[in-house]
Parts: structure tokens; sequence; C-alpha cells
């Protein structure tokens, strides 16, 4: 672990009954970073954001949020002091006024951002008499990301912070965190589906599925390393399977004729594997998007 | 996080007290006597039904007036903020058991002052000894109540479950301890089941509190 990563977790499990949760997740969030927590329902995002803030506790494995213990009670406390939240469901306590809110969590925040309070309540137009069992999703959501970013916070952890949200009120909400990101460089750590906002706001990503990372990169390096090869055959495709345990083939998948890989790294090999096993009708390298990645990461676990 | 509690107990404790207050004003023309019998029902009824239903809402669940919400929602967001979930739970209890001093209190009160016969037959003294030994039967209630919050998940299952220890504990023939306790009036052995009852109530309460802190929420 290095003094520059806020969030560090190695092999961390966490069953609910029976079913795993979480089966060796590691992950590293490192300070000032926007990190992207990507997955297909039931992956296990948002029990790792709940081991995190000390919602739930490890069965296994170690976890470290600003070098403090997740699974200890004292260390959690520290942790929380230091990190604004924004949950997937943005439940705030339903006879409470906005005012009333706000005075609750300030209270608790030596670190509250009085300025800040200031300028989102003017830009999110919210009423503070207006009691939050009133207030629709959106103002909720806007509600939640007020009280999360005025603590003062070095960490935001955000699940799914736009879900449920017009293209009007995600915009302002995606602005918003982008200039303060910008502003008081903060470490996030967003779990979203929407796959191009993420592309908007993160610099870096996480893919997990079934409770393991399965791709942990910075989203430039992302771009400049992986590419998508599509590869048409002409007779049947048993030969791919062979490209699976090519060097830096992260993802294989077969619709019909078509193959697509997602190589890391140079594709000239795994193309030349291609060629000679595979009788391909035509092969075409293209860069990969996020989307991309994201399909072929978590369907190719899917296939295998 | 008082606030909070008190404004998701406040009306339960609002309701309870309403309906004691009104059963005391119906005594205003009772000859005398005819209160006792209202008294030694009427007050430990309210005060431990309103103990068992402000404990068992507990810290996952909304409100005491909405039986059938499991979890808060809301929850996440508080177990997000940077506060021990003992000071949590213990904060709802604090005001979960001022708000059942206050019923029984004013509910003593209003009977002294509406029924007649409590004035001629009490001392000032007796009566104090029966608010004690009420309000450490509620505890036991207020901490069985909590402990059951912090193992099961549903609301309704935790008053399910108190209202089948309560027909035992207070209709059972041979539960007479209760019995003492309310009945003795300043006897030793009231004292000592006063002393036995709050010994248990916090012993139930600490049980909870160390339950939610292990407990994955």
């Amino acid at each position: 672990m290095s003094d520059a990563d806020v969030i560090v977790l190695r092999e961390l499990s966490k069953r609910h009954g029976t079913v795993p949760a979480l089966d060796g997740l590691s992950l590293t969030v490192p300070q000032g970073s926007v990190t992207g927590l990507l997955g297909p329902n039931g992956a296990g995002k948002t029990t790792a954001i709940k081991l995190l803030l000390g919602m739930a506790r490890p069965d296994g494995g170690t976890g470290l949020v600003f070098g403090q213990r997740i699974d200890a009670e004292a260390d959690s406390v520290r942790i929380r002091q230091r990190t604004g939240y924004v949950s997937e469901t943005k439940d705030l306590y339903p006879h409470f006024t906005v005012d009333q809110m706000v005075h609750l969590t300030r209270g608790l925040y030596s670190t509250w951002r009085s300025d800040l309070e200031r300028r989102l309540r003017g830009s999110f137009a919210l009423r503070p008499d207006a009691k939050v069992s009133t207030l629709s999703k959106g103002m909720r959501t806007k509600l939640s990301l007020l009280l999360a970013c005025c603590r003062g916070a070095d960490l935001l952890v955000l699940d799914e912070p736009t879900d449920g949200l017009d293209p009007v009120a995600a915009e302002l909400v995606l602005e918003t965190l982008i200039g303060l990101v910008a502003q008081d460089g903060l470490t996030v750590l967003v779990s979203s589906h929407q796959l191009t906002e993420v592309e908007r706001v993160a610099d870096r990503v996480v893919i997990v599925d079934r409770g393991q990372a399965c791709l942990e990169a910075g989203l430039d390096d992302l771009r400049m390393r992986v590419r998508m090869v599509r590869i048409v055959l002409e007779g049947d495709g048993s030969a791919v399977a062979g490209l699976r345990s090519e060097p830096g083939v992260l993802a294989v998948n077969q619709a019909g004729r078509v193959v697509t890989l997602l190589v890391d790294g140079s594709a000239e090999l795994v193309i030349d594997r291609a060629r000679r096993f595979a009788s391909p009708a035509s092969i075409e390298t293209l860069p990969a998007t996020l989307r991309d990645l994201f399909l072929g990461l978590t369907r190719s676990a899917d296939v295998a | 996080m008082w606030r909070k509690a008190w404004v998701e107990t406040r009306w339960w404790i609002a309701l309870m007290l309403m309906l004691d207050l009104g059963i005391a004003s119906l005594l205003i023309d009772s000859p005398a006597g005819a209160w006792h019998g209202l008294l030694d029902g009427a007050v430990p009824l309210g005060a431990v039904v309103n103990a068992i239903m402000v404990a068992g809402t507990g810290l996952g669940t909304r409100t005491s007036y909405r039986p059938l919400v499991a979890i808060d929602p809301s929850m996440l967001f508080t177990l997000s903020l940077p506060i021990t979930r003992r000071r949590l739970v213990l904060t709802r209890v604090v005001v979960g058991l001022l708000g059942m001093t206050a019923l029984i209190t004013l509910t003593l009160l209003a009977y002294r002052i509406f029924a007649p016969g409590v004035r001629e037959t009490a001392s000032i003294a007796a009566y104090f000894g029966y608010g004690v030994a009420v309000w450490s039967v509620a505890a036991v209630g207020f901490g069985l109540s909590t402990l059951l919050s912090a193992w099961l998940d549903q609301l309704w299952q935790v008053y399910a479950t108190m209202a089948v220890m309560f027909g035992v504990l207070f209709g059972w023939p041979a539960a007479r301890f209760w019995g003492a306790i309310l009945n003795g009036e300043g006897s030793r052995g009231t004292v000592i089941g006063v002393v036995l009852a709050l010994t248990l109530a916090g012993l139930l309460i600490e049980g909870a509190v160390r339950s939610v802190e292990r407990r994955d929420l």
C-alpha cells in the first residue's frame, strides 16, 4: 500500500447466507482519483461499499481506508468522519425538513463547509422548509449530495448517484461532482451502471463481477492499451477456444460466426494466431470503449 | 439524533398518554375504591405497551406507528454518520425511557387529580413507590423489546413475540413476580423486585447494544 492510496482492499470476502457476495475482492483507490466501480447487478458493488463504511463486516480479507481498518468500530467512525456517502436509494429521514437534515448533519462535522452549503443550496434550488417525504427522487439525490459534499470529506462514496434522475438533474449532479473534484481534489469512488457518465467523470475504473475485480486500470491507459478485435469466421469456431489462453486476451465472446476479442497490448500476435488456426473471412481491429470492456469482461465470464 | 429519536417516538407516547388520561377523566365522579381496579390495570398496561411499542422500533425500523415497515431505508444515511452504533442505540433508549417516564408520571398525576379515591386512600410516598414499581416493570418490557428489535428484521415479528411473552408473564398465574412488584407498595419484596427488574432491563439493553454492534445492517 502506498501513502497515496485512500482505499486498499485485499482478498475481501463476504457471504450473505450461503451466497458469496464478495469472493476475494482486491482493489485500490489512489488519493485524488475518481474511480468508477462497475459491474452487473449482484456483482458485489454495494456490498463492497457497505464494508468500506462499516455497515457490514467482512468474513475474510483486509480493508483499509485512510490507513484505518474497516472492520474495527473505532477506526470505522474515523473513516466515516472523513467520508461523504450517497446511498443507492437516497433515502433520508422522511419526517425531517431540508433545513433539519442539514442542521443534523452539520452538527456532526467540525469540517462542515458552510460556503459550499450556500452554493449548493442555490444551484440545487432546495426549499429549506420542504419535508424530505415530499421531495422527488431528483431533489432527494441533490440533498443527499449536498449532505455528503459539505461534510468537508476527503473521500466521496457515491452509489448510483444519477439513478432515476432525468437528464437535466443528472447533468447538474455530474457537473457538481466534476467541479468539486477539480476545485478540492477529492477522492471519489462512484458505483454506477451509467457507463457514459462514468467515462465522463472517472479517471480509473474497477470492473467487478461475481465478487471479484476482473479489471482495474486508468481509463486513459485502457484507451491506449486495449483493442477490440472482431473476427468473422468462415468455418466453425472451435479453433477460437485456443485464443482464450493467448497472452493479453482479456475476453472472448462469440455470437455465431462473429468472434470478438478484447486484447490488452499488441493485437498482432492474436491476429496472427487467428489467421493461422481459425480461417477468418475478415479481421478488424477497433479501439475499445468502456462499454466494450464492460460487456466483454462480464459476458465473457458468462460464456466461460 | 436526539431529535430523530424523539420525532419517531412522540406520536406513540402521545397516543398512550391520551388513552390513559381519557380513562382518568372517566373517574372524576367515580365512588372511592372504583378507581383501584382501573388504576391497577390501566397504568401498568399503558406503560408496558408504550415501552414495547417504542423500543420495538429499534435502529433499523422506521417509526412505531408503521408496524409493517421492516428496515428503515434511511438507515444507510444514519450508518454513514460518524457515530458508533452503541451511541445510536442508547440515544433511542434514553429518549424512549424519558417518554415512558413522562407517560407514567402524567398518568399517575392525572389519576391523583381526577380520581377522589386515590387522594383519599393513597399516601404520596406509596403513590411514588407504585410509580417506581410500574416504571421498573415497563423497563423490563422496554429492554426485552429493544433486544428483540436487535435480532428480528421486521417490526411485526418483535410485536408478535412480545405479545406472546407479555401474555405469559402477566397472564400466567404462577408468574407472580410482576404482581408482587406492582402491589407490594413499599414492602421489602417490592424493593428487591424493583432492583431485580431494573438490573434485568439494563442487561437486556446492553445485550441489544452488543448485538447491534456485531450485526450487518
